[in-house]
């Protein structure tokens, strides 16, 4: 049985494509105005990579914001049902979920059935989520997946002292100005994203080992910073963005 | 039901424009009561009308210039309403000082808009004997301003009729709610709240009227057997309303409120005052012996304190084992001290009892309901698995 799970997020979809419970392929495509085209899109070249088509997928379950906007999916959960449903799945050992993603931040705790026993999320503002990191990439000039390499080349500590997207860009453009190196720059907002997702961590009972995912786990610098915060290892599972899409397919299998 | 329904709906759309025209109508004085707690009774029996003032859900703009922005929203709202002309109505005002925030407003309520009659309540804050008999002093102080202020003796009958009057309403509202706990279609968590808002701004007789017809109207009406929803316990937002799209939006995603400790609902007329010979001493029993509130300290419930530890969070536990609630909706209203110092408590609480509960920053203008979205949706299939 084939079963597709796709995750539209804020900035990224993504689709997983699952028979017999393991995936087989994945896609990610950028987020758009045309959410409906770009999910389909996702989903075909997915399927694409394994020579199946859309006719071969026996249900498609979606998740992530734009969920509620796909009319061909079967079914709609939320990601953070769907995030511990993949991690369980594949990390039966995972017991909290770092899941930072374009406009949100999550930490989830799971239960001893691997189903979500408690979660939070940031639901004020997007500091501490990828796209504060978009926001200050741009501004620097530097692509996002150049962050990470430039923030390890850090040789000073300096401070973000704002935690609001907006207001920390103003900070960042007034640092350059001041012709502060770029590394230290990033440095620092890799710290000032750490310090809000270690907030949410802190509000939940965290024992247990920890998987971080979402597109800013492949971001080692954030990685790192988070490790220094919560003074625990965080696993990174490779393509951390696409879990999530992966427990949504899960869902379309007919043995739960 | 529907058309009994409808005019408790239709006197909340702009309740205190309403109350202009009641006012010229039937030539008496009304007093606003800030939330929450004044023993409105009294003012009843004064002769005159009390009326809740509660906030709006439209953006704050004068009282910004005024105002700290860590004032809570009710506060700012209300104080907003003030400056804007909303509360014409009214000939006097009376602040119950439940947080540090409401006796710095009350200042500025009296300087800014002195009233003919303003009073300041203080409420005990020790749910103990010495507690007690600091609020009877309080309530015998402000019955003693009202006689002053109406120039009439305010006497024992007529605050006892003015109990029963009250305590009769009451007695419906705990009846309509108990009717919706177990038929949650029977209206939805806003339209009743909307019955107990209109109960806050009119006199008491003709809600009673209105409410005898409702409460009969649903009670003819037959529970469904199966309720394919997720019940919930809703606490929090003292002082005010939660917005409506909010409430709307639990039930739109599949949740239904069985239960609540919203001043707005369960709060307001879980309690009664027993008549017992002192109508005074019943008016305090009433808030003594009230629902626990993060305003009230109850001697023992905090970890090494002598005493019985109920507070709060003991009183919650409770309440939530009782219902039918399969979890609990949290909804802190942004700035308000004692429900920022409480949840710790109650958190540690809930956790250890091993209760699902969700906490929801909420405001009357800062809210944005979209990202609620998945967040709700997401606690709802915890609740659901």
């Amino acid at each position: 049985m084939i079963v597709a799970g796709i995750d539209m997020g804020s900035l990224t979809t993504k689709a997983a494509i699952v028979e017999d419970f393991d995936l087989i392929s994945h896609s990610i495509g950028r987020s758009g105005v045309n959410v409906v085209e770009i999910a389909r899109h996702v989903m075909n070249e997915a399927l694409g990579k394994v020579g199946l088509s859309s006719q071969d997928v026996e249900r498609i379950v979606a998740t992530g914001y734009g969920r509620i906007s796909l009319p061909f999916a079967h079914r709609t959960i939320t990601e953070i049902t769907c995030n511990a449903r993949g991690l369980h799945q594949q990390f039966p050992d995972s017991k909290i979920i770092i899941d930072i993603g374009g406009q949100d931040t999550k930490v989830i705790r799971l239960g001893p059935d691997g189903t979500v026993e408690n979660f939070t999320m940031n639901d004020k503002c997007a500091a501490g989520t990828g796209r504060f990191l978009e926001v200050a990439a741009q501004t620097l000039e530097v692509d996002i997946d150049a962050l990470a390499e430039l923030s390890s080349q850090s040789r000073n500590t300096i401070e973000i002292s704002s935690t609001c997207t907006v207001f920390a860009q103003t900070e960042i453009v007034s640092m350059m100005a001041r012709q502060t190196p770029r590394e230290d720059i990033i440095a620092a907002l890799h710290v000032s994203i750490a310090r809000r997702v270690f907030g949410l961590f802190c509000s939940l009972r965290t024992e247990g080992p920890i998987v971080m995912t979402g597109g800013v786990a492949k971001n080692s610098g954030v990685v790192r910073a988070l490790e220094n915060l919560i003074k625990r290892r965080l696993f990174i599972p490779e393509n951390p963005q696409i879990w999530t899409a992966f427990g949504a397919a899960l869902f379309g299998e007919k043995k739960q | 039901m529907e058309a009994i329904l409808e005019k408790f709906i239709v006197l909340c759309e702009d309740p205190y424009g309403r109350l202009n025209d009641w006012k010229i109508e039937n030539r008496k004085e009304v007093i606003g009561c800030l939330p929450m707690y004044v023993p409105e009774e009294l003012i009843a029996a004064a002769g005159m009308l009390p009326v809740i003032l509660l906030g709006s859900m439209k953006s704050v703009t004068k009282a910004n210039k005024h105002l700290l922005t860590m004032t809570c929203e009710e506060l700012r709202s209300t104080y907003d309403m003030l400056l804007n002309g909303r509360f014409e109505f009214i000939d006097g005002v009376v602040m119950p000082l439940i947080c540090d925030q409401i006796r710095f407003a009350g200042d500025l309520w009296d300087m800014d808009h002195p009233f003919p009659f303003f009073h300041q309540i203080w409420l005990s804050a020790r749910m103990d004997d010495l507690g007690k008999e600091f609020l009877m002093n309080e309530f015998h102080r402000f019955k003693e301003h009202l006689e002053e202020y109406s120039g009439r003796e305010i006497s024992s009958h007529a605050i006892e009729k003015s109990i029963h009057t009250y305590n009769q309403n009451r007695a419906l509202l705990r009846r309509l709610y108990e009717l919706k706990g177990a038929n949650p279609a029977l209206m939805t968590a806003d339209d009743f709240m909307k019955v107990v808002i209109s109960s806050m701004t009119m006199p008491k007789e003709t809600h009673t009227e209105l409410l005898v017809e409702l409460v009969s109207a649903a009670e003819e009406l037959k529970a469904p057997d199966t309720v394919d929803k997720t019940p919930l316990l809703l606490l929090g937002h003292p002082c005010a309303a939660p917005e409506k799209e909010l409430i709307d939006l639990i039930e739109e995603l599949g949740g239904v409120i069985i239960d609540d400790d919203l001043y707005t609902g369960y709060r307001y007329f879980s309690t009664d005052a027993e008549l017992n010979g002192n109508p005074m001493e019943s008016l305090a029993d009433r808030f003594m012996k009230g629902v626990p509130c993060p305003i009230k300290h109850h001697p023992g419930q905090f970890k090494n304190e002598p005493g019985s530890p109920m507070g709060y969070p003991g009183f919650i536990i409770d309440f939530f084992k009782k219902s039918k609630a399969r979890g609990i909706l949290f909804l802190q209203t942004m700035f308000c001290d004692p429900y920022d110092w409480e949840f710790p408590s109650l958190k540690e609480r809930l956790e250890e009892e091993r209760i699902p509960f969700q906490k929801i920053a909420t405001g009357l203008e800062s809210h944005s309901i979209e990202p609620l979205r998945t967040r709700l949706a997401a606690f709802l299939e915890v609740l659901e698995k």
